[in-house]
């Protein structure tokens, strides 16, 4: 028994360091009772975009931030880089924090810098020992690689939300983690922006290596970037698995998962929803 | 071979961070354009050779190492990158700020040996990387007053604006069957007068003994300590209860009007109360600037009556003289047009205050950075205003009554 023991918590650690993020029985529940996710294990590879995926208020958002350690669960185990996030002391869990990256949906740009200077930020507060004109360099790098250069020295207030989101990547980016968050990178913005980011994220994903958990409602964007897919319906994981496999299932799924990724309306058998435009009489 | 060798960066200690790449093979080359200067003589070139690691730890070292090439006359400078086994965003910033530096001092460089990975990196960088950041162009002198003087005026327009049409609101609106909002006024006359309660009576309390000690010291020298009354009550009634009242109004209830109609505009609530048909102006601003003008002079007579209080307190501890004496004296000094013409002086500072804070909110701009600077903008404006308005009211009243 011991011997098995022993063989099966080296299995697991093994999955743990093979596994950069992963997610166990992560249960949560809001005001005591509300329960937002229920018992989700979730695991991103190294160097694999995965997306998490499922219609509004289902879960991703609240995933997320448990995987970037800023919302502890009620139950269950988040660990990042081999390391349990929420038995971490305050100042280990700040040094993981800084091998990721997260990118807030809105941007969560301070409004009282520069776009420059807000992506400068984390190098001033982290690599203080660097010089003052280096860290700028590597502040206009990241703004240069999301095309934002040109914004650098423009306030948050005065941009588009397509903007601040590329702002936010190029925060995210700064100090080269190893873990890049987004969250709805391309949620509100038209279908060019939208594909220019999933191509900037692709990008950053293939020059980089980085392993990338995007969480997303648009399920082109999906079929665009992601390696892996896992499917939120209701607080827990429908699907998880390879892109095609999940998006494109061999077998038969539960219809709600089949609704939502061919866009169709709960009960609505035969129409997809499109953009094409409905003629009343 | 003469060239000047540069050893930049070759501290051996590994980056604090992951290395982000591998080098797969040496190239020579790169997506950085190569110096037609080359062919000049290669026995002139300054050559900077990086060491394995350029990252964190050796990018201060790095980037000091090829800044003295830069500087030591040699052209071209070549950046040797061939022995780069692992960099990261540090080692990236090194080159493209020695590029901008170059570029900027008009010295040819050349990027030798930069491996597959660092050149991806590098092509992530758009060719406006090691152009200066551009500086914004010197103002004129007039240019600089006009920056200077034209927000105030815009400040100005923007309340004159305000008051306009508040007054039209409450004075022409109801003759055309459109009256004010007053549940939104009782609901604004509660946060402005209730909550300012405590700290007027108290502040009220504390000036009405410290007027009177201090009259008391002076008129002792005369042996007209029963002054006291005449000189705390007339200035007291005229001067001090309006203006500390409009002081705390303007601390109070201007910075929050700002901070409120600032924070909506933000969040564009002011645009759905407008996309729902309801008129921010009549919703939100009148019963703020009625609400203040209401405040200020139920609070200035709260003001006048505690003060008077704690003088009297005072005279008769310190200089024994009764209160009904001390009442006397005060019907006395102070005329009922003292005190209409106080209470009626502290309800325009009430209007202006309110104005005041209701449009520095509505010219937030720049996210919740602009709402912190129009709140503190709101407080200085309405003491300011409340202050000039005195003197002109001060100026107005003794030209007619002489």
């Amino acid at each position: 028994m011991v011997q098995r023991g022993f063989a099966d918590w080296a299995a697991n650690r093994r999955s743990q360091t093979d596994d950069l993020v992963r997610a166990i029985a992560v249960t949560t529940t809001f005001d005591g009772e509300r329960m937002v996710l229920d018992g989700v294990d979730l695991a991103a590879r190294r160097g694999e975009v995965l997306a998490l995926m499922g219609p509004s208020g289902c879960g991703k958002t609240t995933m997320l931030r448990h995987l970037c350690g800023l919302l502890q669960p009620t139950l269950g185990s988040v660990f990042v880089c081999g390391q349990d996030v929420y038995a971490l002391p305050p100042a280990r869990l700040q040094e993981l924090r800084l091998r990721t990256g997260l990118a807030f949906q809105g941007g969560a740009l301070l409004g009282g810098l520069t776009v420059e200077q807000n992506v400068a930020l984390p190098i001033a507060e982290n690599l203080p020992q660097l010089p003052a004109d280096l860290a700028r360099q590597m502040a206009r790098n990241a703004l240069d690689m999301v095309g934002m250069l040109y914004a650098a020295e423009l306030m948050p207030g005065s941009l588009s939300g397509g903007m601040r989101k590329r702002a936010a990547i190029a925060r995210a980016l700064v100090l080269d983690p190893e873990i890049l968050f987004l969250d709805e990178p391309t949620a509100g913005l038209d279908p060019v922006s939208a594909a220019s980011i999933d191509r900037l994220v692709l990008r950053l994903n293939r020059t980089f290596g980085m392993t990338t958990i995007v969480v997303t409602h648009d399920v082109e964007s999906v079929r665009a970037i992601a390696d892996r897919v896992a499917v939120f319906f209701d607080g827990r994981v429908a699907a998880q698995g390879a892109r095609d496999d999940v998006l494109e299932p061999r077998e038969p799924v539960d219809q709600r998962l089949r609704d939502f990724l061919e866009r169709r309306l709960p009960g609505d058998a035969v129409a997809p929803v499109t953009s094409a435009p409905t003629v009343l009489p | 071979m003469t060239e000047a060798t540069h050893n930049a960066g070759r501290a051996p200690d590994r980056a604090t961070s992951a290395p982000r790449a591998e080098v797969a093979e040496l190239m020579s080359g790169g997506p950085w354009p190569v110096s037609a200067a080359r062919t000049a003589g290669p026995a002139a070139a300054a050559v900077v050779t990086f060491g394995a690691s350029l990252s964190r730890a050796t990018a201060a070292a790095a980037l000091g190492e090829a800044c003295a090439a830069l500087d030591s006359g040699r052209r071209p400078v070549v950046l040797d990158l061939g022995a780069v086994h692992e960099f990261d965003s540090a080692g990236i910033a090194v080159i493209s700020e020695v590029l901008r530096r170059g570029r900027a001092a008009g010295i040819e460089l050349e990027l030798r040996g930069t491996s597959a990975p660092l050149r991806e990196c590098l092509a992530l960088l758009s060719g406006a990387r090691a152009a200066p950041a551009a500086r914004p162009g010197r103002r004129g002198p007039v240019a600089a007053v006009g920056a200077a003087v034209l927000p105030g005026l815009q400040g100005v327009r923007a309340a004159a604006s305000l008051l306009r049409r508040s007054l039209r609101a409450l004075l022409i609106d109801p003759l055309r069957g459109r009256r004010p909002r007053l549940d939104r006024c009782l609901v604004e006359l509660e946060c402005a007068a209730n909550g300012a309660v405590p700290i007027t009576a108290l502040i009220a309390l504390l000036l009405g003994l410290v007027l009177a000690m201090q009259a008391f010291v002076q008129l002792r020298n005369w042996s007209a300590e029963l002054l006291v009354a005449n000189m705390v009550g007339v200035a007291v009634v005229t001067e001090i209860g309006p203006l500390m009242t409009a002081i705390v109004l303007a601390a109070r209830s201007a910075s929050a009007n700002a901070a409120q109609l600032g924070a909506m505009v933000v969040g564009e609530e002011l645009d759905a109360l407008r996309q729902m048909g309801v008129d921010p102006h009549r919703f939100l601003i009148v019963p703020k600037v009625l609400a203040l003008t209401v405040a200020a002079v139920v609070l200035c007579v709260l003001f006048d009556v505690v003060a008077t209080c704690g003088a009297a307190c005072f005279a008769w501890a310190a200089a024994d003289i009764a209160p009904t004496v001390f009442r006397a004296q005060l019907e006395i000094a102070v005329s009922g047009t003292d005190v209409v013409t106080g209470l009626a002086k502290c309800g325009i500072f009430g209007g202006c205050i309110g104005v005041i804070g209701c449009s520095e909110g509505l010219r937030v701009e720049g996210g919740s950075a602009g709402v912190g600077v129009v709140t503190t903008r709101a407080v200085v404006l309405a003491v300011l205003a409340v202050i000039c308005v005195d003197a002109a009211f001060v100026f107005v009243q003794r030209l007619l009554l002489g």
